[in-house]
């Protein structure tokens, strides 16, 4: 069972493109969860989530994806304050000209309160018999088709433009990192993304691009199905 | 019966009349009090622990309590506040001596540049030597600890050349410095963070010369890049957590570090226009309270005594009466909203003292 937010799509995608052998796509069910009445997304209640997890057998496997997403919330688009984290030894040099740099242990508290504050996870994982595994957001988009997106604001056409791609990957790589800490408490594995994924860099490779700005596509979602598949099998995950 | 001066002193003026006869919560020593704060006035603190209650009252009091350095918007208030954003008007931290205020503004703008290299945590981690407790978890590498620095300098240049009042608690006249150049720290290398080499530190008891020096060069400072800037004295009534004086008992070189600050805040206010005192210390310590103004350790202010403070501070400077005294007022409204209480003294707990590291073993 698959449950999670809308990164959960580009493994729905996957499935009904699926060709070749697999695992046949009815023992594989996908659930983007309703999170409120708030949300006008998703097609699985929080409640029939529950029930269907509590279903599941001690052999099956429950991956997740509902943590993690804050890095796009707050960073894909320049804030009007421009901020970003301060370059590490491992990191790309950042332009911190005219950002103020926000320390990593704030932004870790900030990313690890916000997964804190996200129940429904642990209310899931907490019921599941089986091994839970859970997957972040896919790292993000090293460039765009356009400087930003318009949206209307309180009735106000507004352009918001990107934030700096190193900017971007530094947030979300903090986020996972923070995640995988998190996780590990709650005795729920990890799933880092495939490498084959990844630029040099640690962008998402562009074969694995969806139309949007952060979400993947259903090669990518076949890349993670293969591995969930080998995870029920007890064979090790592709590189 | 013969006439003398003490006639025609007013009952601020006796002992009895203003202080032993006196309902405890009703005794001001403030006398007069010249400066005038309006709820647009930009007030900024600076100091000791104790400094950190008069920001928290200033903040809760509907005046405009200055932060220059509030931390990025997107990161949540709690978190921030857990970061020490807004404890103080910058991400300073304590600052305990004259000479570590006088050594701030020179920092600031690039009139001295400290040799002390970043101290590295033997899990890589590094500290501002100048603010090791600043930043919980510490920087995660030298680079960001620098970054930080620089904008944490650039919002004090800003909250300097912009506040109205600025609130100096001057809190000790202990302290360590470098031995190359007189860097000063807030806490001794090797507490907080730092390894102790009596090589390269070496400890300073100011003496009120001393004192007057460093708060005299920090003023003149503050007035070329501020001129109406106006400046409010205290002294921390909190007593040292440790004494480093050779052969020195802690409640001696208390009392010596206490008396030593308050003759020198004296003599600043007598000489240079712009500096107002406030009697802090004297409300925490009086014998009019038997005490009652510290916690069990002796030590830490009860909320009640900074109440007091508080209190008689929005009276003299911003004109804000109350029909009863700020003490009587929070008992009487304590039994209707516990939550109020509790929530008070959560925040008496988030006064956190880099000092009490020196007790820590």
């Amino acid at each position: 069972m698959i449950v999670g937010n809308s990164h959960t799509r580009m493994i729905k995608a996957a499935l009904a493109t699926r060709a070749g052998p697999g695992m046949p796509a009815g023992d594989v069910e996908v659930c983007w969860l309703n999170l409120g009445a708030k949300s006008h997304f998703g097609d699985t209640s929080r409640e029939d989530a529950m029930t269907k997890v509590r279903s599941l057998e001690v052999s099956d496997l429950l991956v997740m994806s509902l943590i993690g997403t804050l890095h796009n919330l707050i960073g894909l688009f320049e804030h009007e304050s421009p901020f970003s984290l301060a370059m590490t030894t491992n990191d790309p040099p950042e332009t911190s000209a005219g950002r103020q740099i926000i320390p990593r242990n704030v932004m870790s508290e900030v990313f690890k309160d916000y997964a804190e504050r996200t129940p429904v996870f642990k209310q899931l994982a907490g019921a599941a018999r089986c091994l839970v595994v859970h997957f972040c957001p896919p790292p993000p988009k090293e460039g765009f088709a356009g400087s930003g997106k318009s949206r209307i604001v309180d009735g106000v056409a507004v352009q918001l433009e990107y934030a700096p791609k190193y900017s971007r990957l530094a947030l979300w790589k903090l986020e996972e990192q923070v995640v995988a800490n998190y996780l590990s408490g709650l005795n729920v594995h990890h799933y880092p993304v495939p490498l084959i994924a990844a630029t040099p860099e640690g962008f998402l490779s562009p074969a694995y691009h969806a139309n949007d700005a952060t979400h993947a596509n259903a090669a990518f979602g076949e890349l993670l199905l293969q591995d969930f598949e080998r995870m029920l099998h007890g064979l090790p995950r592709s590189p | 019966m013969a006439d003398h001066p003490y006639r025609a002193l007013p009952p601020k003026a006796f002992w009895r009349k203003s202080v032993a006869g006196v309902v405890m919560a009703e005794v001001d020593p403030v006398g007069v009090f010249k400066l005038r704060i309006q709820p647009e006035t930009r007030v900024a603190t600076a100091g000791s622990c104790f400094a950190q209650h008069i920001a928290r009252h200033l903040k809760t009091s509907g005046f405009r309590y200055y932060v220059a350095e509030e931390g990025h918007p997107i990161v949540p208030q709690a978190i921030r506040d857990k970061h020490n954003y807004g404890a103080f008007s910058a991400r300073y931290g304590n600052i305990y001596t004259a000479r570590q205020l006088r050594q701030l503004m020179e920092r600031a703008y690039g009139r001295f540049i400290p040799a002390e290299a970043p101290w590295i945590e033997p899990d890589g981690t590094v500290r501002d030597p100048f603010r090791p407790t600043v930043q919980p978890g510490n920087f995660v590498s030298v680079a960001e600890m620098e970054i930080d620095r620089q904008q944490h300098l650039a919002a004090v240049r800003a909250m300097f050349e912009t506040l109205d009042v600025f609130v100096f608690t001057l809190g000790l006249t202990e302290c360590w410095k470098a031995r190359a150049d007189g860097a000063v720290f807030p806490l001794c290398p090797g507490v907080e963070g730092g390894v102790f080499d009596a090589s390269r530190y070496v400890f300073e008891n100011q003496e009120v010369t001393a004192v007057v020096a460093d708060m005299g060069a920090f003023l003149e400072a503050l007035r070329l890049v501020n001129p109406l800037a106006q400046v409010i004295l205290t002294v921390s009534p909190v007593p040292l957590m440790a004494t480093a004086a050779p052969e020195g008992h802690v409640l001696s070189q208390t009392i010596y570090s206490k008396s030593v600050l308050r003759v020198a805040a004296q003599m600043i206010c007598d000489t240079v226009p712009g500096v107002h005192y406030f009697p802090s210390y004297e409300i925490i310590t009086g014998a009019f309270n038997r005490g009652r103004y510290f916690a069990e350790d002796l030590r830490n202010v009860t909320e009640e005594g900074v109440a007091h403070v508080m209190g008689l501070f929005l009276s003299h400077a911003a004109g804000i009466m109350s029909a009863t005294p700020p003490a009587a007022r929070r008992t009487s409204q304590a039994e209707e909203a516990t939550d109020a209480f509790a929530r008070h003294a959560a925040e008496f707990v988030e006064v956190e003292c880099d000092e009490v590291a020196l007790d820590a073993g």
